[in-house]
């Protein structure tokens, strides 16, 4: 197969996670296809990178995708405390 | 060009202007009432001089050739276009200038005792010397737009006299009725002006000046307007202005309003100079009226319509100063007439003599008005002959003249318009004007019964005026007798070289003359009889309605009022106001404008709404264009 | 073969994410995530990555998705839209995301015509581990500083929320 279509794929799962990420409200929710986010671009590092450097990119991704995860969770629980909601659209002190 | 240069002209006309300066920058705290009233009339007596000066080097000139000039500065140069300031004195405006500063001199002398102690003294003296200044710019003009700035000019005057004690709002109304009649008319005048440039630029005259007008006026003939020939339009137009400035027909309704400016003002302008300057225009213009012989109709039927019915108005008015103000447009009328017969000079005659008695006229009910201290009733007089016998004198060779006896001004010159316009083929008119002539006679003594002789029926005593007012009076009177004698055939062959007196008259003439004359009497005597109690009270019950329409100047104020301006005053507060000013300009152009930027800054601070959601799409998006753009 | 397994993981974890765009229920979508996460372990074993694919499940399946799990567990209401947006925005959002894939797939035309050959090989982890250990050393140790420091601002933020 091409590298055509492996990128198409990586792009495929990029796109949708991007799509539920820009039509969502609820913060955590944001996060969640975030972490898809990083995992499609992962796919695509892997897919279509020069083996093994590639591959050892996508080790080093993981782990930077959980310690985003653990503070991005961890943002999370203080902004609820604050704002005592989890809209991303309430969270916010401009008046715009 | 043809006239001689002559720098002397100008400063006829810049005395009065520094009065006007000295008297309304300085005024009262520097100046204080007496150096003012004498600057005021300081400034008249020289422009006096310096046009008696004129006048007599006018006469050293040869009779074909008499004309001088004088120029100011360039005023308008646009392109091709030209006007100077400049000024001519030739034998018609000599006559004028001399009538003007003349009879101002004396108004002047005698407003420093009428207006004495007044608060506005040196503001009252000030504006004479303002008016005198463009009475003076539109006879001596050289070219009808300097003649037209003294004609908006003298209305601006008479504005501000007229409405010269302000603080009364009935005066200040009388003051902006004036103004603005005389707008409407002015109106006319301009566009007539514009038509006549207009018609001479097409054909490449660009030059104004009255020689040049004169030399190409025939070039409008060949030129209509929706059936109207050109010369016939443009003399009818500016024969409106005339009727505003001159208090004709249907324009004269400020003039009786006008008499709440203070005595001396109306004797002046409303007697002697402001409203004649419409018959000026007409003289000096005659060669453009020579070639539209149906608007010279018009202006002999309107004089004559107006001569007689303002006379009827002034048979039945209380009030001393409107029946001498209905008689101002009356007699104005007989001038108009005798211009619409194409006899100029005799207008101009006229013009002369009704300065002189109707002056005097005015300024002698100004002396009994100041004498029995404000009131101006005539039916609240009476006696006056023993508590004011000079005013009493000096006011009897006034009516004398006006009733037209014969061997006084007012009888050569009215008179002799009578028999132009008889020659000139109108026995009908001639018949209303003899009719009117005997309406004046009885008026005019009614008046002078009413408050000179009989028995006293005011209260108080009346005092006699000081000299300061008389003297002037008597001046004045010595010319109301024996003005006319002496004027009858000089002015005539001082305007019109050519003219040839005429030595005794003719069957037919005498024959008009005499009529006239009768019908002066009888209008004296009928007069007599009918101011007496019993038969006034008669007359008044018999004709209840007649007398209450007349009384009422039949309502053509009101009339006025109703058809135009409630219309324009509707229109105004609806349109104007409602849709326009609050409508447009406040609600769309400044509220609204506010609030569209209101709106725009609320759209764009969406930008800015700390959330996170709408960031990411405007990244994501973002990201998007670019990668678009890019590809 | 090896083509066919590729569609079909690739296929099973967009299909996974494409529901849980509209998922409603949080422990649904929570399963949703997790398959997607598994079908794209999947992707790697096909792509014969086989320790990515094991530490896909252990990272990513394991730690990343059980911390959102106990995340939900913990306020589930977390997981809905209270406020829905309003159609505008989320037209908005979905044709970014549209326009996003297009011009990628635009970009990447060019690869058209390399060649990636997906054969499955025994075991690259030899050469992964010669990789990880010799030329990206240096990043490798660094990772574990960054775990560090996120540990230490999860703490940090955790007990700021305490105090207050």
């Amino acid at each position: 197969m091409s590298a055509y279509t492996l990128a198409g794929i990586s792009f495929l799962l990029f796109a949708l996670a991007a799509a539920g990420f820009l039509t969502c409200g609820s913060l955590v929710r944001m996060l969640m296809f975030l972490e898809l986010m990083l995992n499609a671009a992962n796919v695509a590092l892997v897919a279509l990178g020069p083996q093994p450097a590639s591959q050892a990119y996508a080790v080093m991704l993981f782990a930077i995708a959980a310690a985003e995860a653990g503070v991005g969770l961890a943002l999370i629980i203080t902004l609820a405390s604050t704002f005592r909601t989890l809209e991303a659209a309430n969270i916010k002190e401009l008046k715009g | 060009m043809e006239g001689n240069y002559y720098p002397l002209l100008k400063w006829i006309l810049l005395a009065p202007l520094a009065g006007f300066l000295l008297n309304g920058l300085l005024g009262k705290k520097f100046l204080g009432e007496r150096a003012g009233g004498l600057i005021g009339s300081l400034a008249i007596l020289v422009s006096f001089i310096f046009a008696a000066l004129s006048f007599s080097d006018l006469l050293n000139l040869p009779a074909e050739n008499r004309l001088l000039r004088d120029t100011l500065f360039n005023w308008i140069s646009a392109g091709t276009f030209s006007v100077d300031a400049a000024f001519r004195f030739d034998p018609l405006a000599a006559v004028m200038a001399l009538i003007v500063t003349g009879v101002s001199f004396l108004i002047h002398v005698y407003s420093t005792g009428y207006m004495k102690g007044d608060a506005g003294y040196n503001r009252y003296f000030a504006y004479l010397n303002l008016f005198v200044f463009f009475m003076l710019a539109l006879v001596l003009a050289d070219n009808p737009l300097v003649m037209f700035v003294g004609w908006e000019g003298v209305g601006l005057c008479s504005y501000l006299l007229i409405g010269f004690w302000y603080e009364d709002p009935e005066k200040a109304t009388a003051g902006k009725k004036a103004f603005i009649t005389n707008r409407v008319g002015d109106a006319g005048f301009l566009i007539g002006l514009m038509i006549l440039s207009g018609i001479l630029a097409a054909n490449g005259v660009i030059a104004m000046d009255f020689e040049t007008l004169r030399a190409n006026a025939h070039l409008l003939g060949a030129y209509n307007f929706l059936g109207i020939a050109a010369p016939t339009l443009v003399c009818l137009l500016l024969f409106f202005g005339a009727t505003g400035k001159s208090a004709q027909f249907p324009l004269y309704v400020w003039l009786p309003d006008a008499m709440a400016g203070p005595t001396p003002v109306s004797a002046l302008i409303h007697a002697a100079t402001m409203v004649t300057a419409g018959v000026y225009m007409l003289a000096r213009l005659s060669f453009l009226y020579e070639l539209a012989p149906r608007a010279l109709e018009v202006v002999l039927l309107v004089g004559c319509f107006t001569a007689f019915f303002a006379a009827v108005i002034g048979l039945a008015q209380r009030d001393i100063k409107k029946v001498l103000a209905y008689s101002t447009v009356s007699q104005l009328g007989y001038m108009f007439m005798a211009a619409g017969a194409g006899a100029y000079a005799a207008s101009v005659f006229h013009l002369a003599t009704h300065a002189f008695f109707k002056a005097l006229l005015f300024l002698g009910a100004g002396s009994v008005i100041h004498g029995m201290s404000g009131e101006q009733d005539l039916l609240k007089m009476g006696g006056l002959k023993k508590e004011m016998p000079f005013t009493f004198l000096l006011v009897a060779a006034g009516w004398l003249a006006i009733a037209g006896v014969p061997g006084l001004s007012g009888f050569y010159s009215k008179d002799l318009i009578l028999e132009k316009v008889f020659e000139h083929g109108g026995a009908f008119v001639w018949g209303v004007g003899v009719l009117t002539a005997a309406l004046t006679a009885f008026y005019t003594t009614r008046l002078f019964v009413l408050a000179f002789l009989r028995s006293k029926r005011g209260t108080g005593h009346a005092h006699e005026s000081p000299l300061s007012m008389t003297l002037p009076m008597t001046a004045l009177a010595l010319l109301a007798v024996g003005g006319g004698l002496f004027l009858k055939d000089r002015l005539f062959v001082f305007l019109d070289p050519s003219f040839v007196p005429s030595h005794g008259h003719t069957p037919e003439a005498l024959r008009l003359m005499v009529i006239s004359v009768a019908a002066g009497f009888t209008g004296i005597i009928t007069a007599f009889l009918l101011t007496l109690p019993g038969p006034a009270a008669a007359l008044k019950a018999a004709l209840p309605r007649a007398h209450a329409l007349v009384y009422n100047k039949f309502y053509v104020d009101e009339i006025y009022g109703f058809l135009v301006l409630r219309p324009l005053k509707r229109f105004s507060d609806r349109v104007l106001f409602g849709l326009v000013d609050a409508g447009l300009i406040d609600g769309l152009l400044v509220n609204g404008t506010a609030r569209a930027s209101y709106a725009a800054g609320r759209l764009l601070a969406k930008a800015q709404n700390g959330r996170l959601d709408t960031y990411a799409l405007v990244f994501a998006a973002g990201v998007a264009l670019m990668l678009y753009w890019i590809i | 073969m090896i083509a066919a397994a590729v569609y079909f993981f690739g296929g099973l974890a967009a299909l996974a994410t494409l529901l849980m765009i509209f998922q409603r229920d949080p422990v649904k979508a929570a399963m949703l995530m997790l398959a997607a996460l598994l079908s794209t372990a999947g992707l790697y074993l096909a792509l014969s990555a086989q320790l990515l694919a094991a530490l896909q499940v252990i990272l990513y399946a394991g730690a990343i998705m059980t911390l959102f799990i106990v995340a939900l567990t913990v306020m589930p209401q977390a997981w809905r839209d209270h406020q829905p947006k309003n159609v505008f925005t989320r037209v908005l959002g979905l044709a970014a995301a549209a326009v996003l894939l297009t011009e990628l797939v635009k970009v990447s035309a060019v690869l058209r015509t390399a060649v990636r050959n997906v054969d499955f090989s025994e075991s690259g982890v030899l050469g992964l581990a010669r990789e990880l250990f010799g030329r990206f050393a240096f990043q490798f140790e660094l990772l574990s500083l960054v775990i560090l420091t996120s540990i230490v601002a999860a703490v940090t933020l955790a007990a700021k929320r305490r105090e207050a």
